[in-house]
C-alpha cells in the first residue's frame, strides 16, 4: 500500500510541473497582462508602467518566469508573490482556501449522509412512495443547473429574511465576543451554500447508491444469505451495502476535485469568500502566480482524492490488491 | 476630507462590462472673486436635453465659484475659528456648513473588488483608494460638490512673495496620526522622499512634477515646508490634493530596508497601520469585508466642538457583482449604493418608501463614451499596416468624418436603450466639470441628409448598387468597430450606431471582444478600425494630458505621435504647453475650452452621451452630500445618524 502511494505521488509531480508549464504558456500568449486596466487611464504615464512592468517581470520570456517560479518553489517553498495584493500567494490562497474546504465539507457530509440512506431506502423499498419521493428529489437535484439553484437560494433568503444572501459571517460578528455565537453565525450563513453545492451531489449518490444496492440484492450471495435465515437489515447493510459501495468511492474520489470547482460558481453567485472567487478575479487580473498556484492546487486536489479513493477500494474491498 | 488626495490615481475604470466604476465647508478665502455664473444658469445650461428623474431626489452639480478674471494664482489661507467653539488645539478645522450630529452609528456600504492593498504610496486602483481616502487625509482637499479645492492637513499654502514657482505649505499645529504621534513637515518630506525613490513604484511619481522635473521640498520648520517647482505653476493645489502623506514614524525602517513596497499590505496587522484620516482600521477579512474604526485624532470638528467623524464604524463589505450589491442594499444589509444600473434606477425610485431611502439622482456624471476611427498611419514591426491605408485615407478625411458624425442619432440611443437618462454630449470634457466643459462647441447634430450630401459632394457613392458607397478609388465605406463584450448595454447601443450608418451607406459591423483584447488592440498593437468604449474621466484637465497631447498614450484615436500629424493637433500639443504654463484659473478655463473646440472641429472621435449617476441611502443619515464624481460616502465623516 506504502509502495502505491509513493509511487503514485511519484508520478504526480512530473504532471503538475507539465501542467504548470502549460499554464504559464496560456497566460502570457493570451491577450492582455495585469497591467491592461492601467493602460487605458490617462492618469497613468509610460514610465510608472515601464516601471512596474520590470518590477513584475512582465518583460521576460514565459519560460524564464515559470522556471524561476518552479525554482522558487523548489528552492525555497516560495509560490510567488500575488501581482495585486504583494502577499505572498500561499497567503492569500491559505486565507480563502479554509472557507472554501469548510464549504466542502459541509456539503460533502450534506451530500453522502443523505444520499447513502435515501439510496438504500429507495432501493429495500424499490417502487413504493420512499423510492418514488427519493427518486423524485434526485431527478430535481440532476436537472436543476446549480446557477439556478444558488439564485433560487438566495431570492429565497431575500424574501423570507430566514438566511443571510450571502457571505460567511454578518457584518457585526466581528463584534461579538462570544465564539458560540460566531460559530452559530457561521453555521446560519452555511446552510444554503451547502444545500446548492451538495444537491448536485446528493441526486447523483443517492441514484448510483439505489441501483447498485438494486444489482446486488439480486445477486446468488444475498439469496443464500437470506435463505440461510441472516436477518433482512444485516444481510443488506454487512453483505450488500459493502458491495455496493465501491462505485460511489470512486466517485468520491473525483467529486473531491470537484467541490473545487463546482464552488467557483456558488461563490460567485452568492458572494461566498472562499478559493473560487480569488481564482476568478485573479484569472481576470492576470495575477499570474495566484492562478498557476489555483491550478496546482486543483490538480493536487484531483490527484489526492483519486489516491484516497483507491485507498478506500482497498479497504472496503479486500479482493482489490495494487501490488 | 475623504478621497480627495487620491483622485489622480483613481483607476482606468474604462466603463468597461465590469462595471467597476466608482463637503465640507471650504475654510479659506479663495473666493474673493466674482462667480462666473450664478446657479440657476449653471443648471439650466446642464439640462439641456436631460431632465432629473421625476421621483428621485436630485442633486445636480452647479458650477463651482472660482474667479475668472483675476490673473493671480490660487493661494489658500484658512479663516480664523470662529468664535465660542471650544477646540482641543487652536489649528483644528471648524465644518461650518454642515448639520451638528451626534455620534454613533455604523455605515455600511458593498463595492465589487477588494481592496488590494493598505498602501497609500503605491495603491493604484479604485478599491484601495476608495476606502484608503477615508483613511487618509490630503495636504488640500477637493469637494466633490462644489468642485473647489479647499485646505485640508495644511493652514495655509500661498507662494513665496508671489512667485509661483515657490510655494510655501504651513500644516495646521497639533496634528496627530490614528496613534498619537505628531504629524509634521517630516512626514511631507518623508512622503516626497518615498514617492521619488527608486525602490518604490508609484503613481504619484508623475503627479508631483513641473515641467518634467520633480518638485523640491524643503522643511524651513516643524511645520513648514518650501515646494519649489522648475517653472512657475498655477497647479499646486492639485499637485498638493494627490499627494498621499504617509507617517514617516512608522515606515521609516521599511523604507530604508528597500520594503516600502510590501508595507501595510492587507495581510498587515491593523494596529500597525497609522494613518490620518477620519478613520482607521479595524480589522480586514479577505473576501468579505473591512471595518473602520474612528480615528481619535482627526483635525476636524463641526461648530458645536464635536469631533469629526460621527460615525463609529464603517463597513465595507465585497461583493462579487452589481446583482449582489443591489440584493444586500435592498434586503437591508448595506445602507447604500453607488452607481446601480439603469435597469436597476426606476425600481429603485419606485421602491423608496419601502425601502425606506432616497435616491438621488446625481445628473450627467464623469463617465464618457467615444466612438472613433483609428488614425495612426504606419506599420508594425511585421511590415502590416494598422489600418488598411485606403481605410485610412478613407478615416482621415473630414469630411467623412463630419458626415458619420451626423449620422448618428444619439437621442434616440439615449431615449430608448438609456431611458432617458443620459446627456447627449459634444465637448470632450463631460458637463459635469463645469469649471472645465466648454459648452458652446461645435455640435453636429443628427442629419441624414445632410450626411449623405457630404458624402456626395466627396465622391464618396454607391457605385455598384450593393448599399454601401465607395469613394472615388473604390474603397467601399465599411468597417469594424470593437467594443468590449459583455455589456448588454453597451452591445445594443453598437447595433443602433452601425444602423445609423447604415442608412446613409456606410457598413459598419460592431465586433464584440473581450476586455484584455480589446486594450491589447487599443494599446499595443493598434490593429482595429474603429472602437466604441467608455472612460472614466478625470476631475481636473491636468491630470488628462496623456490624453490631449498627440505623443500621448492615451491619444487614443493616433496614440505615441513622434511630431503632431495634424496642423490642429500641433495646435492642441501647443495649447497644453500653455495650460501646464497658465497660472491664474481663468486662463486655464479659457485654454481649455478652446482645446475642446478644436477638438469638435476637426471630430478625430465621436463623443456620443454622458450617463447620469445615481446614489441611494437609508433615510436615516444625515449630511448627506452626493456628487456626481464619486461614491456617496466620499464625506464620510461628516454623515450622522438621525435620531
Amino acid at each position: 500500500m506504502l509502495k502505491l502511494v509513493l509511487r503514485r505521488l511519484a508520478s504526480a509531480i512530473p504532471l503538475l510541473v507539465a501542467l504548470s508549464f502549460v499554464t504559464f504558456y496560456l497566460l502570457f500568449n493570451s491577450p492582455g497582462d495585469y497591467l491592461s486596466t492601467l493602460r487605458m487611464n490617462p492618469q497613468v504615464n509610460q514610465e510608472y508602467l515601464t516601471r512596474e512592468i520590470q518590477r513584475l517581470g512582465l518583460d521576460q520570456p514565459f519560460y524564464h518566469v515559470w522556471a524561476k517560479w518552479l525554482w522558487g518553489i523548489v528552492r525555497y517553498g516560495n509560490f510567488g508573490q500575488s501581482f495585486q495584493y504583494k502577499i505572498p500567494v500561499t497567503d492569500h490562497i491559505g486565507e480563502r482556501l479554509f472557507a472554501t474546504l469548510l464549504l466542502a465539507l459541509t456539503s460533502t457530509l450534506f451530500a453522502w449522509l443523505l444520499a447513502i440512506p435515501l439510496g438504500i431506502a429507495a432501493a429495500v423499498k424499490q417502487n413504493t412512495l420512499t423510492d418514488r419521493l427519493a427518486s423524485a428529489i434526485a431527478f430535481i437535484g440532476l436537472s436543476v443547473p446549480s446557477v439556478l439553484l444558488a439564485l433560487l437560494a438566495i431570492y429565497f433568503a431575500a424574501v423570507s429574511g430566514w438566511f443571510p444572501t450571502g457571505g460567511l459571517r454578518s457584518d457585526d460578528a466581528y463584534f461579538w465576543t462570544s465564539t458560540w455565537m460566531k460559530m452559530k453565525d457561521i453555521a446560519w450563513h452555511l446552510v444554503l451554500p451547502t444545500i446548492v453545492l451538495g444537491f448536485g451531489g446528493l441526486a447523483i449518490y443517492t441514484r448510483h447508491m439505489r441501483s447498485n444496492l438494486l444489482e446486488t440484492l439480486r445477486t446468488d450471495y444475498m439469496r443464500t444469505a437470506l435463505s440461510k435465515g441472516v436477518p433482512y437489515y444485516k444481510a443488506v447493510t454487512r453483505h450488500a451495502l459493502r458491495n455496493a459501495l465501491n462505485p460511489l468511492i470512486t466517485l468520491f474520489g473525483f467529486a473531491f476535485s470537484d467541490l473545487l470547482s463546482g464552488a467557483f460558481l456558488v461563490e460567485n453567485v452568492m458572494a461566498y469568500p472562499g478559493l473560487g472567487r480569488t481564482t476568478i478575479e485573479a484569472y481576470f487580473q492576470k495575477d499570474m502566480f495566484v492562478v498557476a498556484a489555483s491550478v496546482l492546487l486543483g490538480a493536487t486536489m484531483l490527484i489526492l482524492g483519486n489516491l484516497l479513493a483507491d485507498i478506500l477500494l482497498a479497504l472496503n474491498d479486500p479482493r482489490i490488491r495494487y501490488e | 476630507m475623504v478621497n480627495r488626495s487620491l483622485s489622480a490615481v483613481r483607476a482606468a475604470v474604462v466603463a468597461a462590462s465590469l462595471a467597476w466604476l466608482p463637503a465640507c465647508a471650504p475654510d479659506v478665502s479663495q473666493q474673493q472673486g466674482r462667480p462666473t455664473s450664478d446657479t440657476t444658469t449653471g443648471t439650466a445650461q446642464l439640462q439641456g436635453t436631460v431632465k432629473p428623474l421625476e421621483g428621485a431626489t436630485a442633486a445636480w452639480p452647479v458650477p463651482p465659484m472660482i474667479d475668472t478674471v483675476s490673473s493671480a494664482v490660487l493661494e489658500f489661507k484658512a479663516e480664523p475659528p470662529p468664535a465660542g467653539v471650544k477646540l482641543p488645539f487652536p489649528d483644528a478645522q471648524v465644518v461650518k456648513n454642515i448639520t451638528p450630529g451626534q455620534r454613533g452609528g455604523t455605515f455600511t456600504y458593498s463595492s465589487i473588488g477588494e481592496p488590494k492593498t493598505f498602501n497609500l504610496i503605491t495603491a493604484n486602483e479604485n478599491s484601495s483608494t476608495q476606502i484608503l481616502g477615508a483613511m487618509f487625509a490630503g495636504l488640500i482637499n477637493f469637494d466633490y460638490v462644489t468642485q473647489t479645492y479647499n485646505l485640508g492637513l495644511l493652514k495655509e499654502m500661498v507662494t513665496e512673495n508671489g512667485n509661483a514657482a515657490v510655494w510655501i505649505l504651513r500644516l495646521r499645529d497639533g496634528l496627530k496620526w490614528s496613534d498619537g504621534q505628531p504629524l509634521t513637515a517630516d512626514d511631507i518630506l518623508f512622503s516626497n522622499e518615498v514617492i521619488q525613490s527608486d525602490s518604490v513604484v508609484s503613481p504619484s511619481r508623475d503627479v508631483l512634477q513641473v515641467g518634467g522635473k520633480p518638485l523640491k521640498f524643503e522643511k524651513l520648520d516643524n511645520l513648514t515646508v518650501r515646494v519649489t517647482a522648475a517653472e512657475p505653476t498655477g497647479f499646486m493645489h492639485v499637485m498638493m490634493s494627490s499627494m498621499p502623506i504617509v507617517p514617516k514614524h512608522a515606515l521609516e525602517t521599511a523604507f530604508i530596508a528597500k520594503q516600502f513596497e510590501t508595507a501595510m499590505l492587507i495581510n498587515a496587522d491593523p494596529s500597525t497601520i497609522v494613518c490620518s484620516g477620519p478613520f482607521k482600521l479595524k480589522a480586514y477579512q479577505s473576501g468579505e469585508r473591512t471595518i473602520l474604526e474612528r480615528n481619535p485624532h482627526y483635525y476636524r470638528f463641526d461648530s458645536n466642538g464635536t469631533q469629526l467623524p460621527y460615525l463609529d464604524n464603517v463597513v465595507f463589505q465585497i461583493v462579487p457583482d452589481t446583482d449582489a450589491m443591489l440584493l444586500r442594499f435592498e434586503a437591508g444589509q448595506a445602507d447604500a449604493i453607488s452607481y446601480p444600473r439603469m435597469q436597476d434606477v426606476f425600481r429603485l425610485r419606485d421602491t423608496q418608501k419601502q425601502g425606506n431611502f432616497t435616491l438621488f439622482d446625481c445628473g450627467p456624471g464623469e463617465s464618457k463614451t467615444y466612438l472613433w476611427l483609428n488614425l495612426k498611419p504606419g506599420t508594425n514591426k511585421e511590415g502590416r499596416h494598422y489600418v488598411n491605408p485606403q481605410k485610412h485615407e478613407l478615416f482621415k478625411n473630414l469630411q467623412f468624418r463630419k458626415a458619420v458624425f451626423h449620422a448618428l442619432n444619439k437621442d434616440a440611443i439615449i431615449n430608448t436603450v438609456l431611458r432617458g437618462q443620459a446627456l447627449n454630449s459634444w465637448a470632450e470634457i463631460s458637463p459635469v466639470l463645469t469649471f472645465w466643459h466648454n459648452p458652446a462647441v461645435e455640435e453636429y447634430t443628427f442629419d441624414q441628409a445632410k450626411a449623405k450630401q457630404i458624402l456626395d459632394q466627396e465622391q464618396m457613392i454607391d457605385r455598384n448598387g450593393d448599399g454601401v458607397r465607395e469613394t472615388a478609388d473604390g474603397t467601399p465605406l465599411s468597417l469594424t468597430f470593437i467594443t468590449n463584450k459583455g455589456n448588454k448595454t453597451r452591445e445594443e447601443i453598437a447595433t443602433l450606431l452601425a444602423a445609423d450608418l447604415k442608412e446613409v451607406g456606410i457598413q459598419a459591423v460592431p465586433q464584440y471582444i473581450d476586455f484584455n483584447t480589446l486594450v491589447t488592440r487599443l494599446n499595443d498593437t493598434f490593429d482595429y478600425e474603429g472602437c466604441y468604449l467608455g472612460f472614466g474621466g478625470s476631475i481636473h484637465p491636468i491630470t488628462s494630458m496623456n490624453s490631449w497631447r498627440s505623443s500621448g498614450r492615451t491619444h487614443f484615436w493616433n496614440p505615441l505621435q513622434e511630431t503632431p500629424a495634424t496642423e490642429w493637433e500641433a495646435q492642441i500639443d501647443q495649447l497644453c504647453n500653455e495650460f501646464t504654463a497658465a497660472l491664474a484659473p481663468g486662463e486655464q478655463q479659457r485654454i481649455i475650452h478652446r482645446m475642446q473646440e478644436i477638438v469638435a472641429q476637426n471630430v478625430p472621435n465621436f463623443p456620443l452621451f454622458v450617463s447620469k449617476t445615481f446614489h441611494a441611502v437609508r433615510n436615516r443619515f444625515g449630511n448627506l452630500r452626493p456628487s456626481p464624481l464619486t461614491e456617496v460616502f466620499w464625506n464620510a465623516e461628516e454623515i450622522y445618524v438621525k435620531q
